[in-house]
């Protein structure tokens, strides 16, 4: 009843009605709702402030203080006790610095508590994926205190929450923060692993769209890796983890020649082809570079590959052309709407086509090429028509001008008339 | 040819004058009549409001049913509830892919990569980065009417 005695400790200075009054009011609330009021003592009334006061700065705008979260949370002792040596005591549970094992657990003492954590909507299976993580493991089962632990993705003083953009796990923050381990090369080659994976990923089509376009949707570290559970994905979670964002891929990658292959556990799925961390965008080419790495070239496999090469190369060819066509007849002040609307077909089928070629299935692209190809025929031939009228009308200007030049010749007779006989009515 | 025929000939050439400024000026006012009789014609025909375009008739879409139209050169889906006509762009916002209407899961879906939207339009899950621009629509005597 430690919550129910600190509320009783700060009443006890008041009034006796008005602490009569609070204390009553106190136990209803905790009888009615369960909730445990007073969890913590605010920073204004800890003893430790008085020699940290530069910490107690440090702490003023994290998510633990503005929660009245405090010191004794993680450092134990007894904030209440103004003498030094009872505050610190090992009586009062005073731990100083936690260890790395301390912090997953003092951390996880509040955060894989649902009763606490219920009310800030904030999950508690962190510790318990920690402990499934490649950290956690050897962390809580071989001791290795160099593997990261809460406090070196989320900070210790100064935890902010993830969507704050200042937090070092907010998604545009987050590469680099794995990256001040992982980046480090003496500490990796401890583990056999590469340190130079942040660059690599920086210059992948992920990590543009989240460096330079800040696409915080798209996928970092924790996206493929998990983040309190960060393990590597395993040959069959690649295609499960790149699915989550990629759907359709993986929907069309499922009927295709390589699934059961990959069933099998010959083939990659995803990474195969794509790679993983330096993932670019993929272009035709990739037919080119990719099939050949486990097909002979000049083999069948091979054939279809180039096949499906030549399909999306030729439909991007047919579309930027139909496109330069109505940019062009656009400037030419030709109305162009309906052609518009035929290139945002063109459009749709192309666009299709990337996540459908997954299926390795000529047919099935060729069938779309034809469909684009079938559009842009008709955005040319309507144009064309356009072109033929515009010319026709141009031509349609000649009787104008004649008609023109007529009534003009009529007009300048009729006058010429009228003032002869003006003359002649005179004389 | 006598002098009396030479004289009506004189006349005829100077008529001739007349004849062609009158016909011109029937031809120019015949040209301005089509303008004027296009003005007076019914404002239903046009739109109830400025800018509002017909699309489609009601009796077109069954309800919870959708309908592809294009205006101003680009396609708009409409989507009938029972109660209204909503009109979104039909080009998703992630790529240009064209959304469908999925009318058992009541969601405009994106066939391309997946995109979900809601009935306001709104992103549901995938790639696309934003909202469905939608549009003014405006039923009258049956003909749907959409502003861009």
């Amino acid at each position: 009843m430690q919550t129910l005695g600190c509320a009783i400790n700060k009443l006890v200075k008041r009034p006796i009605n008005v602490t009569f009054f609070f204390l009553v009011l106190c136990l209803g609330f905790i009888l009615a709702s369960g909730q445990r009021p007073c969890q913590a003592e605010t920073l204004a009334e800890s003893s430790c402030v008085e020699c940290h006061s530069d910490i107690a700065d440090e702490t003023k705008g994290s998510i633990h203080s503005q929660q009245a979260i405090s010191c004794h949370h993680c450092h134990g002792g007894d904030p209440t006790k103004e003498d030094q040596d009872l505050a610190m005591s090992p009586e009062a549970g005073y731990i100083g610095v936690p260890d790395k094992r301390q912090i997953a657990e003092r951390c996880g003492a509040c955060h894989a508590d649902v009763e606490t954590m219920n009310f800030y909507g904030i999950r508690t299976d962190q510790l318990a994926r920690y402990k499934t993580s490649h950290h956690g493991k050897k962390l809580l089962l071989e001791g290795d205190t160099r593997v990261a632990v809460c406090s070196d993705c989320h900070g210790y003083h100064t935890v902010l929450p993830v969507g704050d953009p200042a937090s070092p796990v907010y998604p545009l923050n987050l590469p680099k923060t794995c990256n001040k381990c992982h980046g480090n090369e003496k500490l990796m080659a401890g583990y056999n692993l590469p340190s130079d994976i942040f660059k690599t990923y920086e210059s992948s089509v992920h990590g543009k769209a989240l460096f330079e376009k800040k696409d915080l949707s798209v996928a970092n570290c924790a996206s493929c890796h998990g983040s309190h559970g960060a393990v590597p994905p395993g040959v069959k979670d690649v295609a499960t983890t790149c699915g989550k964002c990629h759907v359709n891929e993986r929907k069309y990658f499922l009927e295709s020649v390589h699934a059961k292959a990959h069933a099998e556990g010959k083939f990659s799925e995803c990474i195969s082809c794509h790679g993983n961390h330096g993932v670019q965008k993929p272009t035709p080419v990739l037919y080119e570079e990719a099939c050949v790495k486990c097909h002979e070239p000049g083999s069948q496999a091979a054939g279809e590959g180039l096949k499906i090469h030549e399909a999306l190369r030729k439909a991007n060819e047919e579309f930027e052309e139909a496109e330069g066509l109505v940019r062009q007849a656009s400037i030419e002040g030709i109305f162009v709407e309906d052609e518009s609307a035929l290139l945002e077909v063109a459009k749709s089928d192309l666009v299709s086509m990337a996540p459908l070629q997954h299926t390795l299935s000529t047919e099935k692209i060729s069938g779309l090429e034809t469909n684009i190809s079938s559009k842009v025929g008709e955005i040319n031939a309507s144009i064309q028509n356009k072109r033929e009228n515009l010319k026709r009308r141009k031509l349609m200007l000649i009787p104008i001008w004649i008609f023109v030049f007529i009534m003009s010749a009529a007009l300048l007779g009729k006058y010429h008339e009228l003032r002869h006989k003006k003359k002649k009515g005179n004389g | 040819m006598s002098a009396g025929e030479r004289q009506e000939d004189k006349i005829s050439r100077r008529d001739f004058f007349g004849w062609v400024i009158k016909g011109g000026l029937l031809a120019t006012f015949a040209g301005m009549l089509f303008p004027a009789l296009e003005y007076l014609l019914p404002v239903t025909r046009r739109g109830p409001a400025v800018g509002m375009k017909e699309v489609a008739r009601v009796d077109d879409i069954p309800v919870w049913g959708s309908k592809k139209v294009v205006l101003g050169g680009s396609a708009l889906i409409l989507i009938r509830t029972p109660d209204k006509v909503k009109a979104f762009s039909a080009v998703c916002t992630h790529l240009g892919c064209l959304v469908d209407w999925e009318d058992k899961k009541r969601e405009i879906i994106c066939p391309c990569h997946a995109g979900l939207f809601d009935l306001d339009g709104r992103v549901i899950s995938g790639p696309p980065p934003r909202a469905l621009p939608s549009y003014a629509v405006r039923v009258v005597d049956g003909n749907i009417f959409v502003e861009l």
